[in-house]
């Protein structure tokens, strides 16, 4: 879609660990309309690896992923793209 | 029916093994023994009952037995601050009547299975996640066990996923208090409600079913030729079902 | 050349309401300047003092980084259109970094998230009857996170209630409500376990009462309040667990009231932790409608769905919203 889409939320996950991580994001993207766009800062390592990733399983998408070594080392950025969950199991 | 001279081991005193500690302690058992090397984080206080807040930063096989015995002044409880591991598992397993496995991981619950095989005493075995629950109890020469079921542990290295990690406090104590209840049964003496039938309890829709859990021809656990190993240190592998507790 | 922006739901009330503004410019920048100066406190969160935009406002172009296209300095043209950021970081929820870090767990249950946690923080629940078999699904409840506990018990602590998980023998003779609040509120600092005050309006209702009349009283009260209600009876090493979504088939309708009445024994206490559950779920999912009855034999449950009987008082009754 052309124009430009700016995130409806930013959270900074960098001063907890997994799996705070992964809930942050969790009640972040709870909290915008589908199809909103999620700005998340995180670490590299446990998070890097696990939260993009749990973001996908739960039915959204990444949008971007890139490290962001200006607002501190180890720092990345993932965007992420809400989007209807998954069907629950019977 | 007098269970004071009958004991325990619980491996984990955590979501599941603190309201199987619980149970067992109000069913009269005379000993218990816990086993458990963790400390107790907030996250933990969703769930389980034998912590307080006060109990934070604190060794939770200490706070789990100093809780025990408050509740139950006469009761004899070893605590024990360590891994369960392969160097002492079947001496721990033989030291007691019966084994509450409330692990959080697949490693120490073929451990705990092997373990009990070889000492010839029984095991609940038991698991929750997210809104699922499990039990089955592994009675040696009666019925399968772990292995039977699982065949072997998913390959080190997965790294979890976060969002496997969800359980509501009130399903683990649900699940463990089934076990501790289980455990009961099996110390008087009676076969077990799932004595070689794993239960399976879905929270959505409140239903139930019991699933045979036959001995698998050429088990080694069963055969008695299955080393014990010891899981390694740091968090392992996303268990297929139903381990965190 | 105008260009749309569109405003997400968090951020409409800075923008005077509205979902979409139309603003001109040639580039993002001149864009988001005059967005700024027609809403403050919208330009506030969107541009620093120096108008440069914040840094935690991602651009994107479709699907690609503006910053990789010049930021502000990009170009914008007739059509297009801009959506607009937030940041949420800490405080805009009630669900502070603490609760998070407790509810860790049980937050990333489907189906559970911030809005159920937010719902049970908001709970006023009454638990009738504080006997030993109450104890593990008030310790549920209570480490669940709701947000008050109003225990409901006359009764002092006698030699049965040490089967549980929250009296012990030096409290026999004190009164239940008491003990219980005070020993269940070290469980959890946030929430506040207290003896009932009269004429207190619960959002939910768990009975756990020691006679079925006591039962089919509160659970009346509850049903004509019109909240969630969940009744435990216990018998032996058996019991039941009635769950009742408001409009749902009462507690009359739905017991099976061949129980002997005798004491639980210890196993049995599991299904106390499963009744907490029940009532957890009628806070956490309010759209449940079904009421249901699970009975446990021997360690084994089974689950029926509650049918209302003909001439019961509760029957003509409907869910709400229907």
């Amino acid at each position: 879609m052309s124009g430009f889409r700016i995130a409806a939320a930013m959270i900074d996950v960098r001063s907890v660990t997994c799996p705070i991580t992964w809930v942050k994001t969790r009640i972040a993207l709870e909290k915008v309309g589908l199809g909103d766009l999620v700005v998340v800062l995180l670490r590299e390592g446990e998070p890097l690896r696990n939260v993009p990733a749990t973001a996908v399983e739960e039915g959204h998408k990444v949008i971007s992923l890139q490290p962001l070594e200006d607002e501190g080392p180890g720092t990345w950025e993932v965007v992420l793209e809400k989007g209807a969950p998954p069907p629950a199991l019977p | 029916m007098d269970l004071s001279d009958k004991s325990a081991l619980v491996i984990g005193a955590g979501g599941l093994g603190g309201p199987a500690l619980l149970t067992l302690a109000a069913g009269g058992v005379g000993r218990l023994v816990v086993i458990d090397d963790d400390r107790v984080e907030s996250s933990n206080l969703n769930r389980q009952p034998l912590f307080t807040e006060a109990d934070l930063g604190q060794p939770k096989a200490a706070a789990a037995a100093a809780r025990l015995q408050a509740l139950r002044p006469g009761l004899q409880v070893t605590a024990l601050a360590r891994r369960f591991d392969a160097a002492e598992a079947v001496e721990l397993a033989a030291s007691v009547d019966v084994l509450v496995d409330g692990s959080d991981n697949f490693p120490t619950k073929f451990l705990a299975s092997d373990a009990a095989l070889r000492a010839g005493k029984p095991l609940v075995h038991g698991g929750v996640l997210r809104t699922s629950l499990q039990v089955l109890s592994v009675v040696p020469g009666f019925s399968g066990c772990v292995r039977c079921l699982f065949e072997a542990p998913p390959p080190a290295g997965q790294v979890p996923s976060c969002a496997e990690a969800g359980i509501v406090g009130a399903l683990a104590g649900f699940a463990g208090g089934l076990m501790g209840a289980e455990a009961l049964r099996l110390l008087a003496g009676e076969r077990g409600a799932y004595a070689g039938r794993m239960f399976v309890y879905e929270a959505r829709t409140g239903r139930g079913r019991l699933v045979l859990v036959r001995r698998r021809a050429g088990c080694p656990a069963c055969a008695g030729t299955q080393p014990l190993e010891t899981s390694a240190p740091t968090a392992s592998a996303a268990p297929p079902a139903g381990a965190p507790a | 050349m105008p260009v749309t922006i569109l405003i997400p739901a968090p951020l409409r009330e800075l923008a005077g309401g509205k979902a979409e503004l139309v603003a001109a410019g040639a580039t993002v920048g001149e864009v988001l300047a005059q967005v700024a100066r027609a809403h403050p406190r919208l330009g506030a969160r969107l541009l620093d003092e120096s108008g440069q935009v914040r840094r935690y406002v991602g651009l994107f172009l479709g699907d690609e980084e503006v910053r990789e296209l010049g930021g502000l300095g990009a170009a914008v043209r007739d059509g297009d259109r801009i959506s607009l950021v937030p940041a949420i970081a800490g405080g805009a929820t009630e669900l502070d970094g603490e609760r998070i870090a407790r509810w860790a767990r049980q937050l990333l249950v489907p189906g559970f998230g911030a809005g159920g946690q937010e719902r049970l923080m908001a709970s006023r629940v009454r638990v009738v009857g504080a006997d030993g078999s109450a104890t593990p699904a008030m310790l549920a409840l209570v480490q669940a996170g709701v947000g008050t506990l109003w225990i409901d018990d006359p009764e002092t602590v006698g030699p049965a209630d040490l089967c549980g998980w929250l009296y012990a023998p030096e409290q026999v003779g004190q009164p239940r409500a008491a003990v219980a609040a005070a020993t269940l509120a070290r469980f959890s600092r946030f929430v506040a376990p207290l003896p009932y005050p009269a004429g207190g309006a619960p959002s939910a209702t768990l009975v756990c009462a020691a006679s079925s009349a006591q039962a089919l009283a509160a659970a009346e009260v509850a049903r004509r309040a019109r909240i969630p209600h969940v009744v435990l009876e216990l018998d032996g090493e058996a019991g039941q667990v009635i769950s009742i979504p408001p409009g749902a088939p009462c507690f009359a309708c739905s017991r099976f009231s061949a129980s002997g009445g005798r004491p639980p024994v210890a196993g049995a206490l599991a299904l106390a932790s499963l009744a907490a559950q029940e009532l957890l779920r009628l806070v956490v999912e309010p759209e449940v409608k079904e009421g249901r009855r699970i009975d446990m034999v021997r360690g084994v449950p089974s689950v029926r769905q509650t049918q209302r009987l003909p001439g019961c008082v509760c029957a003509g009754e409907t869910p709400p919203g229907d």
